[in-house]
């Protein structure tokens, strides 16, 4: 996968990320809206589905861009921008999920779900479903590591090359991961088929 | 379970992760394996399940207003401060702070009656006594971290039972090396 921020017709896709990167260094305000643009969605899909809460989710996604923000100067282009973001994503997400694990000292698939009635989001509620409510108590009961790998394979498409690069972990380690992940989540889920 | 096959193999398969001459092994296997097929189509059935799992893709309304809220919370003049190009504009100004800070203390030793009837002078006496750097404010810059003293809770009682020695401050590198600082970025997630 390849930045394809700010591309113009023509233009190699790394020309046009390394001028961004400048950009950004520099403190253009302009690249940095068109950089969250680009990568926003992205950012708190992965947010929301390794930490399955909307506000969460939103924070996590906020506190990432301004990371990046603050840390720019220190990008020296070993990995790619975005490969960067969601490494910032995950691990704010992972903090966030270890935190409240502590501070709530409870079995992580016990952790205080999103009361859908309460959502924000009434389209959300519209589809709070039984096999949803389903997916998410299983999702849930993925250990922090698992969860992330399983979302950002599943979900994102990355490859284990990326997710290893992004995860901190060997490529190996994110393919135990990713299939641990789906049979514990097809033997939780068995009865719903 | 009779078939020795790994079943991760299967995972890969409907991925889409292996080769197309591991995957017309697979589907050579698959032809002759029930066993297999069972197992593929409960991964099947596990995945189609799970793309379902509740994330609704929030409103072309709500991208505006994250992209207001981001933008404001950059442009604290806190946060601005944080960006490696408006670092460089940092350092006269914590220069001058120490130095307004230096000031006020002398200043203050003297209104305090450090400088005794008879008393040696402190401000002139060369002699070091020490305020401790508990509060310290890290300035980032092209040569690596300064720790600049933070004065405000800073001046040790000691200064004054001790009026014989005159004050010394301190504008030190940090204790935390910039390998220190470069070594937390990294497991933080901050290094590309």
């Amino acid at each position: 996968m390849s930045d394809e921020v700010t591309r113009k017709s023509g233009e190699p896709a790394e020309n046009s990320s390394a001028r961004l990167i400048e950009r950004l260094k520099a403190g253009d305000e302009q690249a940095y809206e068109e950089f969250v643009t680009e990568y926003r969605e992205r950012v708190y899909r992965v947010a929301w589905r390794v930490l399955r809460d909307d506000e969460a989710a939103e924070d996590c996604a906020q506190e990432a861009f301004i990371k990046v923000f603050r840390h720019i100067g220190r990008f020296e282009g070993r990995s790619s921008l975005y490969t960067w973001l969601y490494r910032i994503t995950v691990n704010i997400a992972l903090n966030k999920l270890k935190r409240d694990r502590f501070r709530q000292m409870v079995p992580l698939g016990d952790l205080p779900r999103r009361d859908k009635r309460a959502s924000t989001n009434p389209l959300r509620a519209a589809l709070s479903s039984e096999v949803a409510e389903r997916i998410d108590e299983a999702v849930r009961q993925l250990p922090e590591k698992q969860r992330a790998v399983f979302t950002l394979k599943f979900f994102e498409g990355l490859s284990h090359r990326e997710i290893a690069d992004i995860v901190g972990c060997s490529e190996g380690t994110s393919k135990a991961n990713y299939f641990h992940a789906i049979r514990k989540l097809r033997v939780m889920l068995e009865d719903l088929r | 379970m009779s078939c020795e096959l790994n079943k991760d193999l299967l995972i890969e398969y409907i991925d889409g992760d292996l080769s197309s001459d591991e995957a017309r092994l697979i589907e050579e296997h698959l032809e002759q394996c029930p066993e297999c097929r069972a197992e593929m189509d409960a991964f099947v059935g596990v995945r189609e399940l799970l793309l379902d799992d509740g994330y609704v893709e929030p409103s072309p309304f709500y991208w505006t207003r994250f992209n207001a809220r981001l933008m404001q919370r950059i442009r604290r003049p806190s946060l601005l401060s944080w960006h490696p190009a408006a670092t460089p504009r940092l350092v006269p100004v914590a220069i001058a702070t120490v130095l307004f800070v230096v000031g006020f203390t002398v200043g203050a030793g003297h209104l305090l009656g450090l400088r005794g009837p008879g008393g040696p002078d402190v401000a002139d006496s060369g002699q070091d006594s020490v305020i401790s750097l508990t509060s310290k404010q890290h300035v980032m810059s092209g040569e690596g971290v300064i720790e600049l003293a933070d004065y405000s809770d800073t001046l040790r009682p000691s200064t004054f039972a001790e009026p014989t020695e005159g004050p010394q401050f301190i504008l030190a590198r940090s204790d935390r090396s910039q390998d220190a600082m470069e070594e937390r970025l990294s497991s933080e997630g901050f290094r590309d």
